[in-house]
């Protein structure tokens, strides 16, 4: 605790230290200009206390006051099989253990924004590409992307998005619902969309209190709150996914419990942090509702096995430190459904693992920094490897590359930003490339600026059912 | 005073709201400095603060409350400017030498490694430790502040010293440098 308490006290003194910067020339002046040229709104018209509204997100109220703010995430992730899209699903009728229905029906999204009639072919990185005529927009048998986008009159919601392969059709999935969306999955029929939601804030982080899971059909319509019976220590729920027959969903939930009661986990330098914020993986047989507890899970971005048997996640690991270079403080790793079995795969410096369709390949990308002169850089790489951990291989070597996912006819998609040396001032705008499994053929596909720059996940788009 | 300042601006006097900003534009630069690493971003994140600020006055209803009430918009303003530059998808960063300094070449050491530690945190685990480690808030405080729970705060705190902790032990194995960059 005497560590601790130095460690805080040091901490303070710096950042007392730090603060003394002075303000840069002229900033009042330039400052009261634009305060000369803006007009007071009327009284009443906003809070004092700077909370999120008690309306924000909630469907069937304005998008204008839904959510406070954005959320940092804008990434999304969706693994699965067919989508569906035209289809109007209506959920089976899914009991909790006392034949509740487990799923709390959300109110009508009758308050959507009406659809633009405006196709969505050249939306901009600043706001949500315009919604097409209907949903419909997005064809059955095709191929499309889901992404997580920002949207509301100043970036408020984080909403889900689908568009065609091309850009086109793109329309928010649940525009009614509000709220910051996002870790969309598949279920394995293509029939649901299970997806995490909370209210905006700054810094939003999905996983954060306040989540919980959220279940529509591929059209989007009729989101439904999964009802986990997420209550204290239960703070929520998020980052769900099907299980590969579809009747279980997979989640992690976290839970707020007292250190001193709970075996609470030693950080990176063996610290027990006072409060514990226990993570576990847990899931839900759809058909009972019974919620099943499986392990303590203090990592990120699990992501399910195709067969769901297994887990790739990302964890947080001390930097090492050779002579030249050290990696990011992450690395990926493997384990079974049920949490046993943990392995390494790939090198230090590890992220954002993605299973292939067929569960034989991981793709993950592996950051590093390196000294350049006095400056320390960070160089990314995208590799493949077997969830075993052997066969790793390089798919790119310029050091720039990130953001890998799979696509849905094997290949992957990433993100190229090009710098010289490593050194991100002289980074250009990203480039959304694709290339083999094993790294060859990489080209540039032709995509509005939108899906260009955001990290973008492909699904398959099943036919209607007659 | 302070508080006749307020309702003055409040009412739309212009002189007084400036008299204001001329008392706090400081600290709310040192702020967004320390969350945002950036002298141009928190240049952005302050004009923005206080714009708003006048443009919303008239919705304050607690004079006294002004100064939290305008570290809640810098805040805002401050998460906005982090995800404009996060959507670049990179920063840089020059961590200037602490030159001048009265304490030990060990402290300043200390100092230099902390700043290059403290610099490469997601800026959510930055705002939360200057929150609460520089402007003394408690968990409520901060997780009002945010407009997060305070079970979030209290997660977000341990990671972010964590991190941190992490970052310095790296760090202590590979000294003497005095730039970083980071991307997120």
């Amino acid at each position: 605790m005497t560590a601790d308490r130095d460690f805080d006290r040091q901490l303070g003194s710096w950042l007392d230290e730090r603060a003394t910067a002075s303000a840069p020339d002229r900033l009042l002046e330039r400052t009261l200009a634009r305060v000369d040229a803006t007009s007071q709104r009327p009284g009443g018209l906003v809070r004092d206390r700077g909370r999120p509204s008690r309306a924000a997100g909630r469907p069937g109220l304005t998008r204008a006051r839904a959510g406070r703010l954005l959320a940092l995430t804008v990434a999304v992730v969706v693994v699965a099989a067919g989508a569906g899209l035209l289809l109007r699903h209506a959920p089976a009728a899914i009991g909790g253990p006392s034949g509740v229905p487990s799923f709390a029906p959300v109110p009508s999204t009758s308050a959507a924004p009406a659809a633009s009639p405006t196709p969505a072919a050249t939306p901009t990185p600043s706001s949500p590409p315009a919604p097409s005529d209907t949903q419909s927009a997005v064809q059955p048998g095709s191929r499309v992307f889901v992404f997580s986008q920002l949207s509301g009159q100043s970036g408020e919601t984080q909403t889900l998005w689908v568009a065609n392969l091309d850009g086109t059709g793109a329309h928010a999935l649940v525009p009614g619902l509000g709220g910051c969306q996002g870790m969309p999955a598949w279920s394995p029929d293509g029939t649901r969309l299970l997806f995490s939601r909370r209210e905006c804030a700054p810094w939003t982080s999905l996983g954060d209190a306040g989540t919980r899971l959220y279940l529509t059909d591929a059209s989007g319509s009729e989101p439904q709150l999964v009802d986990t019976g997420c209550v204290a220590p239960c703070v929520s729920d998020s980052d769900g996914a099907f299980s590969s027959d579809g009747r279980r969903i997979l989640f992690v939930r976290l839970k707020s419990i007292p250190a001193a009661l709970s075996s609470a986990t030693p950080n990176p330098l063996g610290k027990v942090p006072p409060f514990s914020d226990v993570r576990v993986l847990a899931s839900m047989d759809l058909a009972t509702g019974l919620v099943t507890e499986m392990g303590t899970f203090e990592d990120q971005n699990p992501r399910w096995s195709p067969d769901g048997t297994q887990i790739a996640f990302e964890r947080d690991t001390p930097p090492k430190s050779p002579p030249d270079h050290y990696t990011a403080p992450s690395a990926v790793f493997v384990a079974d459904a049920d949490g046993r079995n943990v392995h390494q795969v790939g090198p230090a410096g590890g992220q954002m693992p993605g299973w292939s369709s067929d569960g034989t390949r991981i793709v993950l990308q592996v950051q590093r920094y390196r000294w350049v002169g006095n400056v320390e850089r960070a160089f990314i790489d995208i590799y493949t490897i077997r969830p075993d951990g052997t066969d790793l291989r390089r798919l790119t070597t310029d050091q720039f590359s990130t953001n890998p996912s799979w696509s849905v006819d094997g290949r992957i998609w990433f993100i190229r930003t090009p710098m010289v040396n490593g050194n991100l001032r002289t980074a250009g705008p990203a480039q959304r490339w694709i290339m083999d499994a094993d790294g060859g053929n990489a080209s540039q596909p032709s995509l509005p600026p939108l899906l260009q720059q955001l990290p973008i996940w492909e699904v398959p788009v099943a036919q209607p059912t007659p | 005073v302070r508080r006749d300042l307020v309702e003055r601006a409040r009412g739309g006097d212009r002189d007084a709201f400036a008299t204001l900003a001329a008392e706090s534009i400081g600290r709310l630069f040192n702020i967004a400095h320390l969350m945002l690493r950036d002298r141009d971003l928190a240049d952005d994140a302050v004009q923005e603060t206080l714009v708003l600020a006048w443009r919303d006055l008239k919705g304050l209803r607690d004079l006294d409350g002004f100064d939290a009430w305008l570290r809640r918009v810098l805040v805002r303003c401050v998460f906005r400017e982090a995800e404009h530059e996060r959507r670049r998808s990179a920063r840089t960063v020059d961590v200037p030498e602490i030159a001048g300094h009265a304490d030990t070449a060990r402290d300043v050491e200390d100092r230099d490694t902390l700043a290059r530690g403290f610099h490469r945190l997601r800026p959510e685990h930055r705002a939360v430790l200057v929150l609460h480690h520089y402007l003394g808030y408690s968990d409520d405080e901060a997780a009002e502040a945010l407009s997060v729970p305070a079970g979030t705060i209290k997660s977000r705190l341990n990671r972010a010293t964590s991190a941190l902790r992490a970052e310095l032990e790296a760090d202590t194995r590979n000294p003497g440098h005095l730039s970083v960059e980071s991307v997120r």
